[in-house]
């Protein structure tokens, strides 16, 4: 499973995901922290100065339950965990929770030891130096028991101290309870709950938490389809014809490719596979002409003596039958039918000889002009109409006139053949035709005659194989396919039963002379 | 040594033997026949033969070896070589190694009968080398002629064309001479294959080579008429065909030059 592309795209694409969105969240969640805290810093301190403030006429007063009440009054606010004042000496003198009352608290416990951390206590602090926040079970005052918290769970509390500095109207007042000399009288302790600010945040980050896993599992959704559309499918379609082509289905085609890197991989395989079949086809053809070849020849070779023996006897006795007609009628027969077997034979060997190509600079269109003369007969016969379009100034090329002879000659007679005795027409087109960088002279023989069924297509190249029964020898074609392929040509047909063929030969245009081949011939 | 025989036939195959045998018998010469070359050669050390009529496919040793020891030790014994297939390669190479002639398989009564008659007189012929090979008595320019061995000649003429025409030798061996079957125009000929068929006055066929390859674009209309011209200017006027040649350049190399 995991070594499928689409798998390994999606972890690591889902595994990069989870990286970003988890960085991101935790600034996100970080900055939101930051701002609600200082929020809440802000109001702590708000708070805490309008405590002083409003406390500050009671407190010059000497009116202690007026001070209590204030306390007790904004104490019972929601958020707001307890106010305590200190004196001097650390005594608890007002507190929300009225059972702290009269305690001390250490100097060094968290409320204090902004101040007193050094010898000489500091006299201003900045807001941030007078927050701090501390877990509410391990109580921030040492010495005194802590409060449960409200809710009676453990939570975060932010604290904030004010310290009440000296004032003229406090030494001035009746009570002349300080001396004008102190500075700091003592301390506002504000205690507030950080509870519904803890779960803000953590309902912002299980936000962020199930955004992030959804987004991931759209994103790999997402990449999944696309993977699975873009690249699963070729490649499974590649896959399959690959393995189509080890098990020899050389037509296999991917349908429908597209037009990006693995749309062409699919074309250029479907044109490989194109490619390895002509090869293929080739190789077989070539063989079949090979093996045919030397078959017939062996046979020929061997009928040669019988048929030897048959026609010098017979013809011997039809030399001594003069006086018997009716005996000389039948040997005439025997004499004429072993001298056809002769022709079959020799029609076999020249098959199967393997005449040496001796080329020359041919002008094709002079070929094709002579093959027309010879057989003008023929084509009167059929009443076959032949329409010629030959390009001008088509160059001579280096190939072996009496094969190409041979060639146009077999497929102009089939085409003769092929046509109807009303309406015939054949069509011999010749131009040059540039095929993959290579320039090729190419001739089309076109006839609207029978056709050839789409089933024997592929066969009629083979030897031995024909259409016209006991006219021919199923030889003309295999013959033609061997000469083209030895000039490096090539022959291909195309053909719609009851419409008629097309047959096309290129032969490749060489830019070299005639001669000059010659004279490296003789010099070899 | 005295003549034993009148010809000898090397040949495996025995139904070839037995019709020849027969043919050649009833036509009255004198026959005997050998299965392979060592035989054949054996024999050709006991009697004396004026014709050897052999197969080029033997086993062990070929024709082609049987021919160079008959010419090299019996060069007054004629050779003609039985071809499975007339190609040029075998023509060529059995008129260089000094063969009379050869004669395709498979050939009937008349072709078989024609050649050897044609050797016979030869062998008769050869005698007298003179009239063995006549010199080529032409219009005194010196024009190079091309020989397939004793049957076919060849040489340039106006326009790039080339005529061909049978050697003086050869009309001579025919006797009279009944018909000649000359080629279509048009046909394309290939060296070494059939160019003419020549019938004679007893109905034998006498087959000439075509010693080039070419485009036959006129048969010589004089001699259709008038056959005689083969006896009394059988290098100039008695030409018998004139072609487009198509690949002089690689073919007259394997054929003999005679300047006149």
């Amino acid at each position: 499973m995991l070594h499928k592309i689409s798998n390994k795209l999606i972890l690591a694409v889902g595994s990069t995901a989870i990286t970003i969105i988890a960085i991101f969240s935790y600034f996100i969640i970080e900055s939101q922290k930051q701002a609600l805290i200082s929020q809440i810093e802000h109001n702590a301190n708000q708070l805490s100065e309008t405590i002083k403030s409003s406390t500050k006429y009671d407190m010059l007063l000497n009116q202690r339950d007026g001070v209590h009440r204030i306390i007790d009054t904004i104490g019972q606010q929601q958020g707001i965990e307890k106010i305590r004042i200190f004196n001097k000496e650390g005594e608890i003198i007002y507190s929300s929770a009225k059972e702290e009352i009269g305690e001390f608290v250490d100097k060094q416990a968290e409320s204090c030891y902004a101040c007193h951390a050094v010898d000489q206590p500091l006299e201003k602090l900045s807001i941030t130096e007078r927050t701090r926040i501390f877990e509410r079970k391990d109580s921030s005052l040492s010495g005194v028991r802590a409060a449960p918290p409200p809710s009676g769970q453990a939570g975060k509390t932010l604290g904030i101290i004010n310290p009440i500095y000296n004032e003229p109207s406090c030494w001035q007042a009746s009570c002349h309870a300080h001396e004008a000399g102190q500075k700091v009288l003592g301390v506002l302790d504000v205690t507030m709950s950080l509870d519904e600010v803890e779960a803000q945040i953590a309902a912002n980050e299980m936000r962020m938490v199930m955004f992030a896993i959804s987004a991931i599992i759209f994103i790999s959704l997402i990449l999944w389809f696309f993977v699975q559309r873009l690249v699963g499918k070729p490649v499974r379609q590649l896959v399959s014809a690959t393995n189509a082509v080890a098990c020899g289905d050389l037509n296999y085609k991917i349908p429908n490719h597209k037009k990006d890197e693995l749309g062409q991989l699919a074309k250029s395989f479907n044109e490989m596979t194109r490619k390895l079949a002509d090869a293929q086809r080739q190789l077989i053809q070539s063989d079949k002409l090979a093996s045919l070849g030397r078959l017939a020849a062996g046979v020929a070779h061997e009928i040669n003596n019988p048929l030897t023996g048959v026609l010098t006897y017979s013809s011997f006795l039809l030399k001594r039958a003069n006086g018997n007609a009716d005996m000389k009628n039948d040997l005439e027969v025997i004499v004429r039918e072993t001298k056809r077997c002769r022709q079959i034979v020799k029609g076999l060997l020249d098959f199967a000889r393997q005449v040496p190509v001796q080329k020359t600079q041919v002008a094709i269109p002079a070929v094709i002009d002579h093959v027309l003369t010879i057989i003008e007969n023929q084509l009167r016969l059929k009443k076959a109409h032949v329409k010629k379009e030959i390009a001008a100034n088509l160059p001579a090329i280096h190939a072996d006139a009496n094969q190409m002879e041979q060639v146009f000659m077999n497929l102009l007679v089939n085409a003769a053949d092929a046509v109807e005795s009303e309406g015939g027409e054949i069509v011999v087109a010749a131009d040059r035709r540039q095929v993959q960088g290579k320039e090729f002279l190419e001739v089309k023989i076109s006839d609207n005659g029978c056709g050839i069924p789409r089933e024997d297509l592929t066969k009629i190249f083979e030897p031995f194989y024909s259409t016209k029964g006991q006219k021919g020898t199923g030889l003309g074609l295999a013959v033609v396919w061997g000469i083209i392929e030895k000039h490096g040509g090539k022959i291909t047909v195309e053909s719609e039963n009851g419409k008629g063929t097309t047959f096309t030969v290129r032969l490749p245009i060489e830019e070299h002379s005639g001669s000059a081949i010659i004279r490296e011939r003789k010099n070899a | 040594m005295k003549t034993d025989y009148d010809l000898l036939i090397v040949e495996d195959e025995p139904v070839v033997v037995e019709s020849a045998q027969k043919i050649l018998t009833t036509e009255g010469y004198k026959i005997d026949a050998a299965g392979d070359a060592e035989t054949a050669l054996q024999k050709l050390t006991e009697y004396s033969y004026q014709v050897v009529l052999s197969d080029l496919m033997l086993p062990n040793r070929d024709g082609f070896e049987l021919l160079k020891v008959v010419k090299k030790n019996f060069p007054k014994t004629q050779a003609i070589m039985i071809t499975g297939y007339a190609t040029l390669e075998n023509a060529v190479k059995s008129f260089k190694l000094g063969a009379f002639d050869f004669i395709p398989k498979p050939f009937d009564f008349e072709e078989l009968l024609g050649v050897t008659r044609r050797a016979m007189n030869f062998s008769l012929l050869a005698a007298n080398a003179a009239q063995a090979h006549p010199p080529i008595a032409a219009n005194g320019s010196e024009t190079q002629y091309y020989f397939l061995g004793e049957n076919s000649w060849t040489k340039f003429d106006r326009d790039g064309t080339m005529v061909i025409g049978v050697s003086a030798i050869f009309p001579k061996l025919i006797g009279e001479i009944h018909r000649i079957e000359f080629p279509p125009v048009n046909v394309d000929l290939q060296q070494g294959n059939v160019c003419l068929r020549i019938t004679d006055g007893s109905g034998l066929v006498h087959l000439v080579w075509s010693p080039i390859s070419g485009r036959v674009i006129q048969p010589n209309q004089v001699v259709e008429q008038h056959y005689q011209l083969l006896y009394t200017d059988p290098y100039d006027r008695g030409w018998l065909v004139r072609v487009i040649p198509e690949n002089i350049e690689l073919e007259l190399e394997n054929l003999s030059v005679r300047v006149n």
